[in-house]
């Protein structure tokens, strides 16, 4: 594929600097309140960032950090909410899990699963008589379709032919638990089918393929008054190891919230690459651009970053 | 005209100019239109109205979506137990929503579901208590005159609230009453003015209050007549200034809520006026509230009247009953209470002591405490536990026998009452790890329990201390120095029940030195005092100590008991304080027992 557009490297090589300056801060011990990094999960939100018009709108769950960095393109008005301080984003009165940014079309942010999903279709149902030519997204996980509100939502948005693109960002796990570890396969494909919504998957973590299926999806939502759910496939980054006497073999660790210990802090001359494999976007965008390049990249973010928290 | 229909015409009124307003809920434009509620309502074309999904919990958020977008909506409920869904959303998307102060108004409109046939939902039958599980702005009304206000005002407004009356005053006959008085914010409304009583109506009840005025009105008496319309505190000075004229008060309550609105009402009255005569008139929670019954409470009004203006109590605790007559299903008391009688006469009995006089008219009034407070925090002794101080160290006997019964001491513990060897000897002794204070030599409670009380206040504790004591223990001047010091710092977290059996060792109190008038005489000392005629009313007693808890000032509860109580034989006969139960008069004492306490 050609590329017209850098941007959407760079804000995703960013965006991962950004998380790993707060990640280091949180190992360090800075932050009072869980914050939920979203480490792998920079290509999607990267994606729904460029296609997202000045009408739309976005729900977010608890786990928001990429979406709020991303379309702020900033990183210390969060990094001072999460601390807690007046000068944050909302000025300290949200924290991380409820993070909105209404100038930034971040209409909401729940740290309750599922609660989203209600909210959106509210907001979307306004469209109806304030805003019609807006879309809105909510973003939710494979935990929050566990929850009833789900299933209302998607009939609440079809019943009433809104216009809106649910965004389920599919990592495996809830807490402690894998998919399987905890339910029944959900076959949203099939359910949706019962609903008569359309249903789009991706994966891959190619930004520019994600981009282009929002593009579409968002048009067809606009055109004919319809939801659309799609599933992303991804990973969170950042999992690691635990040893110790009753594990001597080691215990795989998946956060939920918290840090990741073992994601090392950003270092110029290094590209900050976590696996070397499709599951971490910033393996995928290799196949656009030489190392080097994107090394260079990386070391004007590091520098612009460190110019606005150091 | 017909309640609902009225209701119906409010709100038409309220939406038909509104633009862009989107009104939304399950058959609100269809069938009965929610029983004639939402029937043939007419709204400009730029609105919305919305036949919506079964999904309480969703389009509760919707509500606050539409909210977010700046549009304003009212969602109609058929039943206010539905609500319970969206709680999540009144809670944590309703926090986050109302910190930027939104321009467009949501408004829930359920319906309290009070008729009671409805079988379990019908429990959730207590407005005030809903909205303040979420700290949420609610009203509910009774009458053409508060409907009218509130509905006109609130209905559509900016900010969120929730709006509600009952399911039975739908279906009657609109309630006529000339408002004389409208609180700032509508939080109540006057509408009699009186000079020998003050009512005062929560939830839905109106309707009773305005009964028992209009009987007070028959026999030439004239009381004053409030209505709660809204849970949030704010000032109650108007009706406090009424009811300091009055200096009696009736409070009618008919919510079904554990945590009622107002009981903390009561405890601001208690703290700032002062009454010849109260009475509260609430539901006696039954199993039975869960099964389809009428809900309608059954009040003796003329009986009210006469014990208002003709009982010789000064403070008295009604716990009026439904209507329907159901069987009791709650376990018998008065089995569980003979039960503790007979083991405190085999204790004092088998350990050839006395006392059981002294003992068996604490039982109740022990029993209440042990199920006020948490047990299992006196079994760890942690130090915020209650602490419970038997000042009438001579009851012992009771103490152990109830302790046991809460799961505190085994029964062998117990039955080595008064042996050699025991800890467990025949006054209260602070050997034993959960008795909180060794007593037995009279008047020292009240001053160690207000060291317990003042104590926990320094150390942020919430817990409180209850003191017992004995009418005859009060001729000892040291109670006294105890409670004047506790009225004077306003220690608020001692409660002193005293256990007013009208007999001390030898003689009647009123004999060998009066108390009374006990009831004032903690008055002037600085205490809200509720005294109870039946001190064996076990419901009665933990009312008392349940509506006390939020009180400014220390509390004394008088309760009238029976020396002897339980056993015919030993009832005020005061020989029982010293003799023992042996032979015959044990095996007849034991065979009252079996049949219960009567």
């Amino acid at each position: 594929m050609k590329i017209t557009n850098l941007s959407i490297i760079k804000k995703i090589i960013w965006l991962r600097l950004a998380q790993i300056i707060v990640n280091s801060r949180y190992k360090n011990g800075d932050f009072k309140i869980p914050i939920h990094l979203a480490l792998g999960h920079e290509s999607i939100a990267a994606a729904v960032d460029s296609v997202m018009e000045k009408e739309d709108a976005i729900l977010l769950t608890h786990r928001n950090i990429h979406y709020n960095l991303i379309r702020m393109g900033t990183l210390k008005e969060s990094l001072d909410e999460y601390y807690l301080r007046e000068s944050g984003l909302a000025g300290g009165h949200l924290g991380s899990m409820n993070l909105r940014n209404p100038d930034k079309n971040i209409v909401y942010s729940s740290s309750i699963l599922g609660n989203n999903l209600g909210v959106g279709s509210g907001f979307a149902l306004g469209n109806k008589v304030v805003n019609p030519n807006g879309v809105v997204f909510i973003q939710t996980g494979d935990g929050g379709i566990e929850e009833g509100s789900f299933y209302e939502s998607l009939m609440f948005l079809k019943s009433n032919n809104l216009p809106c693109i649910i965004i389920i960002e599919n990592n495996d796990w809830s807490l402690g638990t894998k998919i399987d570890e905890r339910r029944a396969k959900i076959n949203l494909a099939k359910m949706t089918d019962s609903l008569e919504i359309d249903y789009l998957i991706l994966e891959g973590n190619d930004p520019f393929e994600y981009k282009d299926s929002l593009n579409k999806a968002r048009s067809k939502a606009i055109k004919n008054n319809q939801p659309i759910l799609v599933e992303v496939m991804l990973t969170t980054l950042g999992y690691w190891s635990l040893k110790n006497e009753d594990h001597p073999d080691g215990r795989f660790i998946n956060y939920h919230a918290g840090p990741a210990p073992e994601v090392l802090d950003v270092c110029k001359k290094v590209y900050p690459l976590i696996v070397s494999e499709n599951t971490d976007p910033l393996f995928t965008l290799q196949k656009y651009l030489p190392l080097e390049q994107l090394v260079e990249i990386s070391d004007d973010c590091i520098i612009q970053l460190q110019r606005e928290v150091s | 005209m017909i309640y609902v229909n009225y209701i119906n015409s409010l709100i038409q009124e309220a939406v038909k100019d509104e633009s862009k307003l989107i009104l939304f809920g399950q058959n609100i434009d269809a069938g009965s239109s929610l029983s004639g509620l939402t029937k043939g309502l007419s709204i400009q074309n730029d609105s919305l109205i919305i036949n919506t999904q079964n999904s309480e919990n969703s389009l509760v958020g919707v509500g606050f979506g539409l909210m977010l977008n700046n549009v304003s909506s009212v969602f109609f409920m058929k039943q206010m137990d539905f609500l319970i869904l969206g709680i999540d959303h009144l809670v944590n998307t309703y926090n986050i929503i109302r910190q930027e102060k939104p321009n467009a108004s949501f408004t829930i409109f359920p319906i309290i579901v009070d008729s009671g046939f409805e079988g379990p939902q019908s429990a959730l039958n207590n407005f005030d208590d809903f909205c303040s599980i979420a700290g949420v702005e609610g009203y509910s009304f009774t009458n053409i005159e508060d409907s009218k206000e509130i509905i006109s005002e609130y209905l559509v407004k900016p900010g969120f609230r929730i709006l509600s009356t009952g399911q039975r005053l739908l279906k009657e006959e609109s309630i006529d009453l000339k408002v004389i008085y409208k609180a700032r914010n509508n939080q109540y409304f006057q509408y009699k003015k009186g000079i020998d009583a003050t009512v005062v109506c929560f939830n839905q009840a109106l309707p009773y209050g305005a009964i028992l005025e209009e009987h007070m009105h028959n026999k030439s008496l004239s009381a004053s007549l409030f209505s709660i319309n809204s849970h949030l505190h704010d000032d109650y000075s108007r009706i406090l200034d009424d009811i300091s004229a009055t200096k009696r008060l009736v409070i009618i309550d008919d919510s079904k809520s554990r945590n009622r609105l107002s009981d903390r009402f009561l405890s601001e009255v208690l703290t700032n006026c002062k009454l010849e005569q109260y009475k509260v008139i609430s539901r006696k929670p039954r199993v039975d509230d869960f099964y389809p019954n009428n809900d309608a409470l059954d009040i003796n009004y003329s009986f009210i009247i006469e014990e208002m203006f003709n009982g010789n109590s000064k403070a008295l605790i009604e716990n009026s009953m439904s209507i329907n007559k159901g069987n009791d299903k709650y376990p018998d008391k008065n089995i569980v209470n003979a039960t503790i009688r007979k083991n405190i006469i085999q204790m004092i009995s088998n350990g050839n002591a006395a006392h059981s006089g002294s003992a068996l008219s604490l039982v109740e009034i022990l029993n209440s405490i042990f199920l006020s407070v948490n047990v299992d925090k006196i079994k760890k002794m942690t130090k915020d536990r209650d602490r419970v101080v038997l000042s009438k160290g001579h009851g012992a006997a009771c103490l152990y026998a109830v302790m046991h019964h809460h799961g505190i001491f085994s029964k062998n513990e117990i039955e080595s009452y008064f042996k050699n060897g025991s800890l467990f000897a025949g006054h209260a002794s602070h050997f034993i790890k959960q008795v909180e204070h060794s007593t037995g030599a009279l008047g020292h409670g009240i001053s160690a329990g207000l060291g317990m009380a003042i104590g926990s206040v320094s150390k942020g504790y919430k817990n409180r201390t209850f003191v017992i004591v004995g009418d005859g223990e009060l001729n000892e001047g040291s109670n006294w120095e105890a409670i004047m010091f506790a009225g004077h710092k306003k220690i608020n977290n001692l409660c002193i029940l005293i256990d007013k059996n009208e007999y001390s060792q030898m003689s009647k109190v009123s004999e060998a030195c009066s108390i009374d008038p006990l009831y004032d005489k903690f008055i002037a000392f600085n205490f809200n005092v509720i005294e109870l005629n039946d001190g064996h009313d076990e419901e009665k007693i933990i009312h008392a100590i349940h509506s006390s808890k939020n009180s400014l000032k220390p509390v004394a509860i008088i309760c009238n008991t029976l020396k002897g109580k339980g056993i015919s034989f030993m009832e005020k006969q005061n020989i029982w304080h010293y003799r023992t139960p042996s032979g015959d008069n044990l095996q007849r004492a034991l065979d009252e027992l079996k049949r219960g306490i009567k």
